[in-house]
């Protein structure tokens, strides 16, 4: 049935499916090859991982994470641990990584004093060389790996390096470098917010905010310097910093933030200020009202409820009993809702111009259970 | 006085064993659980002192575990402090509510940890 | 009768045989891409902080939503899965679509649940809403439970939950899932990290058949052992670890499972939520959400990742499964018919100029082309006019060629994460991955054509009660 001797005589067609399925045939044996081995390479890995990662955090806490600082471990100890800790890591470069990955997620989880400890440890250990490489690869991965342990390990050496890289053609990278720099002794600590031209998503705006959160709150700028940035995403990330950090001398320079042209900056101010309770943002937000979109509206709605003032209960209450739209009347009454009980009374709802969604909105908000989520 | 017990439950290796051998230090009795199933199976038989908990974790959903805690036959009145990465208000809120001691949020000062049990076992012997 | 002749003997020796060629092209295609992208994807997982994730306030909130119509068997379990979730700010809405079982009342006991004035209001139109119940235990303040009448489908229910949602996301799921915990932080990712905006995200979906569930929680995963589930792991590997990443990696997705999606709420609702009458309501609202997204001229993107964080039950019975492939048959047919005006369409770019295009040839009219193609190979066999040695190597060619592209799917599955513990459970995957164009296939094609003819008759089709095995029961009483 099969003659391989006349395979000439074959149209072309059938030859090309030939060779490919012989290809594919071959082609199946190497890729069941190829699971094969990467299971057991996987497994071999995991399982020297998982053996250095025993004998590191064992070593670590039984002689050096237990003192408050390394003056206090006995010299003879410290210098046993570290001996022995070196000579696995001369061996063997997955115990290198296990060892930098296990300082790094102590010095991520801890924090006081015993920081320090972790910073010195890392030091006589020369991670830092390993890092100092990694600073200078030309893979934009790596470089990121490099930064965040110079940003744990609060690696002063490496200042120069890190600033060159804030320079880097991927924003990944910049970011990382604007990171790392943040949390070492550096002067141009704050230069990303004036020089960043690219949008930076919310994940580097985490990256960012989270570096801050290490430092101590007093050595912050005021954010209200870079809310005239023509770049978005920097006006705001500085917003939510004067949120978290509540620099209250900034309100002013919301309240003009107030008349920007990106809808998204404008519900962003609107909420800011309505979270910094600034009460003489009252008449521009009220002001504001009719130009603004409807989540925008119902934005002003809310702030509007946590500046609590008669003039801001009496504009609610209006907006609730007059509103059409559902989104107004919610945003309303959930405002409303978090006015006390004695000016509640002052502006009272004539409950026979309700209709029934009205009625149940008023319900919702009363409703302890519902409340939950809404803080 | 038999020194006082204390209960470790977190999954993460680093932090159970950091936490362990510090509390250790301060001569008290540490027991440690690495999941939901352990750390149940040790409640119900054993009497601790004091539990030191994570929220997530693999077998149980943190709050669960702690509302277990508090229908326990041994150790429904004991003390309990959560140490989680979760920081947001109504997680907080929604611990302290159900009777937890003490929320301690990741990252974590030593030091702080050793103060609150200290705080909290001193109120217990003097009550 | 001799043209007649000439011409199908022309179709069926060329133009099959080129088609065969260009959907392999196609298949080599997506494995590269698909490759790339899972390399990319893994590259940035290594540097990403999911703790430093988890204790920001900046995380967007979601709203986890998932129906229940009858589920009285694993409903607590599911649950359990959704409110141990770990992440910083998320409700989860249960929609009890007018069950007639114990469903309610089993959630009525377990949570101490009480009904509550909720301001439920109706952006998307839904069968009634009946009532509103939340727990009074504070462990479960997360949880909200609509109870409302049966609307005769998913969408229906879903369009509840979107309508009670408070949160910008949700995710979209069912109550016989099992999610991993990390499924929360792992699909808001793509919107986070990306410039563009983000309207949904995927990841991949597996069998939990013969896995160990405890509690809401996997404890062992293992390849199935029946049947039809095991083929079926095989064909969602495929589909998501290779089709599903490629299709990702040049943001040309139409589909995000039913089964496990994450949705930007307010796009979903101005496209006009779920669409009830269809029978592929996942695959119609991404089709809407990008038609919405081309009308309005906004950027957007539809991500995959390649990690498996959701199992759920699927179909050992040949009665149940022939009727979930003839429901997905049918609701790919429809939704391609509702949307035709996409096709070719540069208005809506790589969606209009390839995907839609690509579906419709290669995804939809495939089992018609086989179809006809081994008609006409039985018709040649009949009136002896057969090449046994053209037709053997050619059944060979496509044969290898598809054994090839499943078992490069398994081996990027084990690229992006050893789940199953032993060695020997990828190899029986494998060991399907060669059977199955012989007997798992079949049964597909065969049902595809069902759900193509009901289209075409436009029968009606029941969407069928899932008969759950159920896992085992929680052992665990609080």
């Amino acid at each position: 049935m099969f003659h391989p001797f006349h395979w000439q005589q074959y149209p072309v067609i059938i030859m090309i499916a030939l060779v490919v399925s012989f290809l594919a045939l071959a082609m199946i044996f190497v890729t069941l090859g190829i699971i094969y081995f990467h299971r057991i390479k996987t497994e071999d890995t995991n399982e020297e991982e998982a053996a250095s990662e025993l004998i590191i955090i064992e070593e670590l806490n039984k002689h050096i994470l237990r003192y408050d600082s390394l003056n206090e471990v006995p010299e003879k100890e410290l210098l046993n641990v570290i001996n022995k800790l070196t000579r696995l890591k001369q061996k063997s470069l997955v115990f290198t990584k296990v060892l930098t990955r296990t300082l790094m997620s102590f010095s991520i989880l801890l924090t006081g004093t015993i920081q320090l400890v972790i910073n010195a440890t890392y030091n006589l250990l020369k991670l830092q060389e390993d890092t100092f490489k990694k600073l200078k690869s030309k893979l934009w991965f790596v470089k990121i790996e490099g930064l965040r342990e110079v940003q744990e390990i609060n690696d002063n050496d490496s200042i120069s390096q890190v600033i060159t890289l804030t320079k880097d053609n991927n924003i990944n990278v910049r970011v990382s470098a604007y990171a790392a720099l943040i949390q070492l002794d550096s002067k141009e600590k704050y230069k990303f917010l004036d020089d960043e031209q690219e949008t930076l998503t919310l994940w580097h705006q985490i990256i960012l905010t989270n570096a801050m959160e290490k430092i101590d709150s007093n050595e912050l700028p005021d954010f209200k310097r870079y809310l005239g940035s023509t770049n978005n995403s920097i006006v705001l990330l500085c917003m939510k910093l004067i949120l978290h950090y509540n620099q209250l001398n900034a309100v002013s320079s919301l309240i003009k933030l107030l008349s920007h042209k990106d809808d998204e900056i404008r519900c962003f101010v609107i909420q800011a200020l309505g979270k910094l309770n600034a009460d003489e943002a009252e008449q521009q937000l009220i002001e504001r009202y009719p130009k603004e979109s409807l989540g925008n509206k119902t934005q002003i709605l809310l702030s509007l409820g946590n500046i609590i003032s008669l003039i801001s209960l009496k504009f609610l209450t209006d907006k609730f009993i007059r509103g059409e739209h559902f989104d107004i009347l919610k945003s309303a009454a959930e405002a409303i809702n978090t006015f006390p009980q004695e000016l509640k009374k002052l502006v009272p709802i004539d409950s026979t111009l309700l209709d029934e969604k009205q009625i149940t909105l008023i319900k919702h908000y009363e409703e302890p259970l519902n409340l939950y989520g809404s803080i | 006085m038999a020194n006082n017990k204390i209960l470790v439950i977190d999954d993460e290796r680093l932090i159970n064993k950091f936490l362990a051998s510090r509390l250790e230090r301060e001569a008290w009795d540490v027991d440690t659980a690495i999941d939901g199933i352990e750390a149940m199976n040790k409640i119900t038989r054993n009497k601790y002192d004091l539990i030191l908990t994570d929220l997530i974790m693999p077998n149980v959903a943190g709050l669960e575990l702690v509302i277990y805690i508090k229908n326990s036959k041994l150790n429904a009145d004991v003390p309990i402090i959560v140490i989680s990465s979760l920081t947001s208000d109504n997680v907080i809120l929604d611990v302290l509510s159900i009777g937890v001691e003490e929320y301690i949020s990741k990252p974590f000062s030593m030091n702080v940890v050793i103060a609150k049990i200290k705080q909290i076992l001193g109120k217990k012997s003097v009550a | 009768m001799e043209a007649f002749k000439e011409w199908s003997h022309f179709i069926f020796n060329n133009a099959i045989y080129y088609y065969s060629v260009t959907i392999m092209f196609s298949y080599g295609l997506l494995a590269l891409f698909s490759l790339r992208e899972i390399k990319k994807y893994k590259q940035k997982d290594n540097l990403f902080d999911y703790q430093l994730l988890l204790s920001s306030p900046y995380l967007p909130s979601i709203s986890v939503i998932a129906p229940a119509f009858n589920e009285g068997k694993v409903i607590l379990n599911g649950l359990q899965s959704f409110l141990s979730l770990s992440y910083p700010k998320f409700e989860v809405i249960l929609v009890n679509d007018g069950s007639t079982d114990d469903t309610l009342q089993q959630l009525i006991d377990e949570y101490e649940l009480v009904k509550v004035d909720f301001a439920y209001h109706e952006v998307i139109k839904t069968q009634p809403v009946k009532q509103i119940f939340k727990s009074t235990n504070p462990a479960y303040s997360k949880l909200v439970v609509i109870d409302k009448e049966n609307g005769n489908s998913k969408a229906d229910a879903s369009n509840a939950g979107i309508n009670a949602a408070i949160y910008p996301l949700f995710l979209c799921t069912d109550v016989d899932c099992i999610l991993h915990k990390d499924t929360l932080i792992k699909l808001v990712k793509p919107f986070i990290e990306e410039q563009d905006r983000v309207i949904a995200s995927g990841a991949a979906i597996r069998i939990s058949n013969s896995c160990e569930v405890k509690n809401g929680y996997i404890k062992k995963v293992n390849a199935p052992r029946q049947f039809l589930p095991l083929f079926q792991e095989l064909e969602y590997i495929r589909a998501f670890i290779l089709g599903r990443m490629a299709w990702s990696s040049i943001n040309a997705l139409m589909l995000v499972s039913g089964g496990l999606g994450l949705f930007d709420k307010d796009i979903v609702i101005k496209a006009g939520g779920y669409n009830h009458v269809s029978f592929g309501e996942d695959m119609e609202l991404i089709s809407r959400m990008r038609i919405y997204m081309h009308d309005h001229k906004l950027k957007y993107k539809v991500r995959y990742i390649p990690e498996s964080l959701c199992w759920t039950e699927v179909p050992s019975d040949i009665k149940i499964f022939a009727r979930q492939r003839t429901r997905w048959s049918k609701g790919l047919a429809q939704t391609l018919w509702f949307h035709k005006k996409v096709t070719f369409n540069p208005k809506y770019k790589i969606f209009g100029l390839l995907t839609f295009p690509y579906f419709i040839l290669f995804e939809w009219l495939a089992p018609l082309l086989e179809f006809g193609g081994i008609i006409y190979y039985i018709y040649l066999i009949i009136t002896g006019q057969i090449n046994w040695e053209f037709a053997i190597i050619l059944l060979q060619f496509v044969y290898s060629f598809s054994v090839l592209i499943t078992i490069t799917s398994v081996l990027y599955d084990e690229i992006t994460g050893i789940k199953y513990s032993k060695k020997s459970e990828v190899f029986r995957l494998c060991l399907a991955a060669v059977a199955e164009p012989f007997v798992y296939h079949p049964l597909v094609l065969f049902f595809s054509l069902r759900g193509d003819w009901f289209f075409i008759t436009n029968k009606k089709l029941s969407w069928g009660v899932m008969t759950r095995i159920g896992f085992k029961k929680k052992n665990k009483k609080l």
